[in-house]
């Protein structure tokens, strides 16, 4: 009897063993599935950073080349910015080769944005001087949708700001602090991300300010920190939380709207201020020629050749299927 | 009774499991929103009345539109940036021309998209001609929304705010600057390339989530 119930309880541990095993089969191969499709992805993302790293490192070379053999005050600047932004391009590294994709995302966000702001320092061939329309002879109805869309140009704007100095603040705390770059960006002489700026993004969520500050503080001396503090304030006082300063106050006295662009009224009358107006026409040009759009439409130029390829491809299938059998399509 | 219970148990086990391997892996829910938010083609009934005169008096219908809009759109991208300098509306021109061809991708597309959604998820029919219809709404959406709309404004209203745009920046005066000098040339190329090469690996990094959810439509294809 004795003998039984061990023979008994050996195989109910079989059973439970063999379930246990047959319940862990059809998890693992599921883990398996889905780390096979994570795998492909991240192989591919390892492969593009390899490229990223070569490429970056022949076009920074190819600027330190560049240093201290020109004359131009402007080409020597972008020469400097470069030079500081590299530290930043060793920080987006660092944090891939840690597999930190969200730092180094934010910090190529950064990246990006500062480049474009280098690149406002090479001089156009043509300048567009949007100052002299005539808005009176312009329809209401045209004038309303320029209107709603600078407007909402705005917002996406601002809202790209406070992710930029959000994902800044992040960085800060990794290691690097970014605040402190921008302003040795703007010491060199590029206009990029200063106070105001940051001011604008911070002025609606006071748990970021905080944040902000704090890494502020630790990327400048006391004075400057304490110079900082001040402008924030007159730039929050001022209300200037949708524009830069001297575009807000030519604004302000031509009757213009918080976000720098006329009221349909102000547009329309007698007193317009033509300052005013070319400093928000300005601004929105720089929107235009710098901003999301070009990024949109570039995006647009990509996926629209393999468009038309296929297309080709499909029309000449087509053109030959009509020579044999003109009747089949 | 015991072992019957046990069945179950193993059961219960097996079924959990095999329902995850399929929300884990083919995620239909998610690829049948990205299906739904490619939208049907319905022709636009109005068009902004320059562009109406842009396709001219013998090109009337949706088709010659759609084409001689893609064409126009084709030739306006891939012009160099100086010409974009001095044309500041052509591009905003062929965002309005894009929403056209679009349109005319989705008509001529519309019967093997909606075959994928019968044969979803079971058997996997024309994820390719999906994926790129949603890369190519993608770009749609963005643009849009770099102009403050989204997916939601219909067609016609899209088409008419670009165009309102690209009148208002060619009625700016394009005035010509100074030579840019030899110097600024290279910086300017280098700068150009640079930023490439940073957005470009910065999408890879965003594009992620996108690019499983294409392996996941494009692998073994039963097309």
């Amino acid at each position: 009897m004795k003998m039984i119930n061990v023979m008994h309880n050996t195989l109910k541990n079989i059973k439970q063993f063999i379930y246990l095993s047959l319940a862990m089969f059809f998890l693992m191969s599921n883990l398996v599935y889905g780390g096979d499709e994570l795998n492909k992805v991240y192989a591919e993302i390892e492969k593009e950073h390899k490229n990223f790293i070569k490429e970056t490192k022949k076009i920074r070379e190819q600027f330190k080349s560049l240093t201290g053999v020109t004359d131009s005050a402007e080409a020597m600047i972008i020469d400097n910015a470069i030079e500081e932004m590299n530290q930043v391009m060793e920080f987006a590294h660092e944090s891939f080769k840690d597999n930190d994709l969200e730092m180094t995302a934010m910090t190529l966000d950064y990246i990006d944005r500062s480049l474009n702001d280098i690149n406002h320092l090479v001089p156009k061939e043509f300048t567009n001087d949007l100052s002299v329309i005539d808005m009176t002879a312009m329809p209401e109805e045209d004038l309303q949708q320029i209107m709603e869309t600078t407007q909402q140009m705005q917002v996406s704007k601002k809202e790209k700001l406070t992710t930029l100095v959000e994902g800044m603040t992040e960085i800060e705390q990794k290691g690097l602090n970014l605040f402190e770059v921008s302003k040795n960006l703007n010491e060199i002489g590029v206009e990029t991300l200063n106070v105001e700026d940051i001011a604008k993004a911070v002025s609606e969520d006071p748990s970021l300010k905080a944040g902000v500050l704090e890494a502020v503080e630790k990327g400048v001396s006391p004075e400057d920190f304490a110079k900082q503090l001040e402008t924030m304030a007159e730039a929050e006082r001022l209300g200037i939380a949708e524009s830069t300063a001297k575009v807000s106050e030519a604004a302000e006295a031509a009757g213009l709207m918080k976000d720098a662009m006329p009221t349909l009224e102000t547009m329309q009358s007698d007193f317009f201020d033509a300052d005013a107006h070319n400093a928000a026409m300005a601004e929105l040009a720089a929107d235009i020629a710098s901003g999301e759009i070009n990024s949109s439409i570039s995006k647009a130029e990509a996926a629209v050749p393999n468009y038309t390829e296929d297309d080709r491809a499909d029309q000449v299938a087509k053109s030959k299927r009509q020579e044999t059998c003109p009747s089949c399509d | 009774m015991c072992g019957i219970n046990k069945f179950l148990l193993v059961l219960f086990f097996w079924l959990m499991f095999y329902s995850n391997s399929f929300s884990a892996t083919n995620q239909p829910p998610k690829v049948m929103d990205q299906v739904k938010a490619l939208g049907t083609f319905i022709e636009p009934s109005s068009y902004p009345e320059d562009m109406i005169k842009f396709f001219g008096k013998s090109c009337k219908n949706f088709t010659c539109r759609a084409k001689k809009s893609t064409q126009e759109m084709v030739k306006t991208f891939g012009r160099k940036q100086i010409y974009h300098q001095r044309h500041p509306g052509a591009q905003i021109y062929a965002l309005a021309m894009f929403e056209l061809f679009y349109l005319q991708q989705l008509k001529k597309k519309q019967k093997q998209v909606e075959k994928f959604v019968a044969a979803w998820p079971h058997k996997k029919k024309f994820g390719k001609t999906v994926v790129s219809l949603i890369k190519l709404n993608k770009s749609r959406e963005q643009m849009r929304k770099a102009m403050g709309m989204d997916l939601n404004t219909s067609v016609e209203e899209v088409m008419e705010r670009y165009w309102v745009m690209g009148d208002f920046l060619e009625k700016g005066k394009i005035e010509k600057q100074e030579k840019i000098s030899k110097d600024m040339k290279i910086r300017k190329k280098l700068l150009a390339k640079y930023k490439k090469a940073v957005s470009g690996f910065n999408s890879t990094l965003k594009n992620q989530e996108d690019e499983k959810l294409y392996n996941e439509i494009q692998k073994n294809e039963n097309d």
